[in-house]
């Protein structure tokens, strides 16, 4: 094989290193006939966006879902913003397939990057076009809004590309963006007043399903035995379709007393509980030699290290509250409707659509608000069983996920094994920095692809599992190389892809090296930050000032820890850890965070993304780990998958770093850096380093 | 596997894991006061419902609480989360007491009172509950799932004793899971609008 990576990226269509890619010759024997739409907005595609309503609100159609980090009111706000409309005149509604141009997933942390400021440009030239009419504020025109709405207004590309919005300008006077303002829907989500989610949609003659589910990875179904639910009240029987067999009552109580009753026998699968550990092994891996993808490699590497580092991450669930939901209904005349509360509205549409064989004007598929995403509600799952049943029943079907589908049937974060080894100079720098590591896929995975594509994506480095595996530390010597491995559990995309892994190995590393030095942790990171990165220096130093970092000092009970990271090459944190033992218990007693994602539009929802991220390092560091027990994944419930409650998250004070430059996302990005922070502030107690997530008190 | 030390849960029995009839979740025990139930097909059954009376429909009867709310009287505040008890994101107060409608059947509720999310703020300021106006101040919700659980246990713990210390606070949220991890507001939250009902009873 002597194509280089890029060639083959290339020859298989990709146009670059992005989330859930699917596509080349090959695409026919995945299993969905459908692509991600994965080409960046168009002013053609703002067009689309926004426009006036005869009750004179600016109506902005979201490009991309609202999954709780408050894109809606970010959006709003631009809007708002650019047409000098107030912000309650400005309404948003979720992404439908049927009002926007095919828009790619909401993932990636790049809404605000990568749309707000086409959306910004669209808005102006709205703003324009209502002044050459004489409109330039809310107030209604002397017709009223309705006959001023009558008259066509299109918004063509040329005017949104001539637009001169101030959104994103620099130095500009603004009004409404930069500044906090509410979530969209917060009174609906606290008073329980609104339909939101995909759960609350209810149709008339609506009636529920549920697919048999395998009790051990690997196995077929054989044989089901249904005559029981036959005498149950609301049985409307078993079904096979393409994607599994399915049973379907009138009711979820009654569901709920058929799926018990219904006696499905199972073969194969015998997977061993241990079959991950020893697939993703590193140094089974290395002991055969170099690894499949070495992303860099310069200078000479040189022994002795200093540093011998073998660090394991296992795998993660999402977890997200809301379970996967989808409500399918055809009407009188075969036109199909779905709703669905997922993170990529136009991959759904064109699954379903191609899947079962209906032209794509007779799909709509509605958004709904996503109860939790984390890159978990990108593919096309439970909305084709539902679009399937639909047809099959001839009644709407609604099918929720239970919490066991869940944690069984899902992908998951893949687990990963990494070895660093490093070498220092003489005086302090770094002379040789190896970084192996292997993993499950991430978007190469097999939720995703059927397995010709998986063959044909095997020469090539899974770009999710590499996310933040270069060092952002100068190094003499350096090779950093993977492996991505197929893994008999689906894997995927989780909260910063790869990355949360990758740079909490490399800030492992790095701190050990400076306690081997017995150097100041923020002052090595100082010194080895590559002159590319200022930003990241910059929230170093911040988080330093903030947490007042010269004055803490670690002792067996309580420990000081620091890490820093780089998400996408767009954003940077800086995040420090107080963590105290407790009885046998690490506990994060207080976290600093410096996080800058460039101009704010919405500093209260950025905030609450690097909360987010935080408590999602606590996880991280200290709970979270879904593995293989008796040939299944063994969590069935937050009983048994432990994730951040209440009183395992400190008090954290952030420092938002917003010094002018370009907007880019904060969804993903103080994660890469609070898992390190904290294993690092147990270093600082125990004088070791953590080599295993999550910590495990190894004196017991 | 860690069981949360603060989870009241006790673990589903081992013997009913892989059993292939787990699909919806066993139902477990949750340590909180059980309510008693007594089918009586011949008797009408009926409850009082956020504020008004209503009826509990023979096929719902053997049904969780959870789809009767849901799929019978269309309410939208309880939240399927988990099944199980485990997560908190269906709580509603029967008789003032916060309980999991997905561990109760309908029939556990005859002749008892059920408030749900959207009936928490009746009759007050602008129809909302100290802690649900405590809660958009502080701008709580990120995705928004969890979020019932959370207001219905604290408003429940605010109600029963409204000098709950710190530790009784932790004690009632950290059994309701939120995944967004806006855990710091709803501590801002919590105290905020002790503050207010503290003020409004003295």
């Amino acid at each position: 094989m002597t194509l280089s990576r890029r060639q083959l990226l290339k020859g298989l269509g990709w146009a670059g290193a992005g989330l859930t890619a699917i596509a080349g010759p090959a695409y026919a024997l995945t299993p969905w006939p459908a692509l991600p739409h994965r080409k960046a907005p168009s002013a053609d595609d703002a067009a689309a966006w926004v426009s006036l309503r005869p009750d004179g609100r600016v109506e902005l159609v979201l490009p991309r879902t609202e999954i709780g980090q408050g894109i809606a009111v970010s959006f709003r706000q631009i809007v708002a913003e650019e047409t000098g409309f107030p912000l309650e005149h400005v309404m948003a509604i979720h992404p439908r397939s049927d009002r926007l141009p095919p828009t790619r997933a909401t993932v990636g942390s790049d809404s605000i990057k990568d749309f707000g400021p086409l959306l910004a440009q669209a808005s102006a030239a709205l703003a324009a076009a209502l002044k050459r009419d004489g409109i330039d504020s809310a107030a209604p025109p002397s017709g009223g809004w309705a006959a001023f709405v009558a008259k066509p207004r299109i918004l063509a590309a040329a005017a949104i590309n001539a637009a001169e919005p101030v959104s994103f300008k620099r130095g500009a006077v603004r009004r409404v963006v930069g500044k906090p303002a509410a979530m969209d829907q917060i009174r609906a989500i606290v008073t329980g007043d609104g339909s939101l989610y995909a759960d609350d949609v209810r149709l008339p003659g609506m009636v529920f399903a549920a697919a048999l589910r395998a009790p051990r990875l690997g196995a077929t179904l054989d044989n089901v035995d249904d005559t029981a639910a036959h005498a149950i009240q609301g049985y409307l029987g078993l079904h096979h379709i393409k994607t599994g067999a399915f049973i379907a009552a009138a009711t979820r109580g009654s569901l709920e007393r058929c799926a018990a009753a219904v006696k499905a026998a199972w073969v194969g699968g015998d997977i061993a509980d241990d079959v991950i550990a020893r697939s993703i092994d590193i140094d089974s891996g290395l002991s055969r030699g170099a690894l499949e993808h070495v992303i860099v490699q310069s200078g000479t590497l040189t022994r002795p290290f200093d540093i011998d580092l073998r660090l394991d991450v296992p795998m993660a669930a999402h977890a997200s509250m809301e379970p996967r939901t989808a409500v399918a209904r055809f009407d009188e005349h075969g036109g199909l409707e779905i709703w669905s509360g997922t993170q990529d509205v136009t991959f759904v549409h064109s699954v379903v659509a191609k899947s079962m064989r209906l032209s794509s004007d007779r799909v709509v598929v509605h958004g709904c608000r996503v109860g939790g995403g984390f890159g978990g509600k990108t593919i096309c799952v439970q909305e084709l069983d539902a679009a399937l049943l639909a047809r099959v029943l001839k009644r709407p079907v609604k099918i929720q996920w239970t919490r066991i589908d869940e944690f069984r049937e899902a992908f998951h974060r893949p687990p990963s094994s990494h070895r660093i080894k490093a070498r220092l100079t003489p005086d302090g720098g770094l002379d040789t920095w190896h970084h192996a590591f292997r993993s499950g896929h991430v978007i190469f995975t097999s939720a995703a692809m059927g397995t010709a594509l998986q063959f044909a994506t095997s020469f090539v480095g899974d770009p999710g599992v590499s996310r933040g595996a270069l060092p952002p530390y100068v190094s003499a010597g350096t090779r950093v190389e993977f492996e991505d491995v197929r893994l008999p559990v689906h894997t995927g995309p989780w909260r910063s892809l790869g990355a949360a892994s990758n740079i909490w190995a490399i800030e492992t590393a790095i701190d050990a090296l400076a306690r081997k030095r017995r150097e100041d942790g923020v002052a090595f990171r100082r010194r080895l930050i590559a002159p590319q990165w200022p930003r990241l220096r910059r929230a170093l130093d911040r988080v330093a000032a903030e947490a007042n970092w010269p004055a803490l000092r670690s002792s067996p009970d309580i420990g000081y820890g620091v890490a820093c990271g780089i998400y996408k090459d767009m954003s940077y944190a800086g995040v420090i850890a107080e963590v105290t033992r407790s009885r046998g218990r690490m506990r994060v007693t207080r976290l600093w965070c410096a996080h800058d994602c460039g101009m704010i539009v919405n500093p209260d929802q950025v905030r609450a993304q690097v909360e987010g991220n935080l408590v999602w390092g606590i996880g991280m560091a200290l709970h979270e780990e879904l593995g293989i027990v008796d040939g299944h994944l063994g969590a069935t419930s937050f009983a048994d998958y432990p994730v951040p409650r209440y009183s395992d998250v400190p008090n954290m004070i952030i420092d938002l770093v917003d010094a002018g430059d370009a907007s880019t996302g904060a969804g993903e990005t103080a994660i890469v850096a609070a898992t390190a922070a904290i294993t690092n502030a147990i270093a600082a107690m125990t004088g070791k380093s953590v080599t295993r997530l999550p910590w495990r008190d190894q004196t017991v | 596997m860690q069981v949360h030390e603060m989870s009241k849960i006790k673990a589903m029995p081992a013997t009913e894991r892989g059993s292939g009839d787990e699909d919806f979740g066993a139902i477990v025990q949750v340590g909180r006061r059980s309510i008693a139930y007594t089918p009586s097909k011949e008797v009408r059954m009926r409850f009082t419902l956020n504020g008004n009376e209503a009826d509990i429909p023979s096929a719902f009867a053997e049904d969780r609480l959870l789809w009767l709310l849901r799929d019978h009287f269309h309410l939208n505040g309880p939240k399927y989360g988990c099944g199980v008890g485990a997560c908190g994101a269906c709580v509603v107060h029967v008789d003032g007491e916060a309980q999991r409608s997905c561990l109760l059947m309908a029939g556990d509720v005859g002749g008892r009172r059920v408030v749900t999310l959207e009936h928490l703020g009746a009759g007050r300021d602008g129809g909302l509950h100290p802690v649900q106006k405590a809660w958009i101040d502080a701008g709580v919700p990120q995705c928004g799932y969890c979020q019932n659980g959370l207001i219905m246990t604290a408003a429940a713990l605010l109600a029963a004793n409204p000098d709950a210390t710190a530790r009784d606070i932790s004690a009632a949220m950290d059994d309701v899971i939120c995944r967004c991890g806006t855990h710091q507001r709803i501590r801002t939250a919590v105290v905020a609008a002790q503050t207010s009902i503290r003020r409004r009873s003295r």
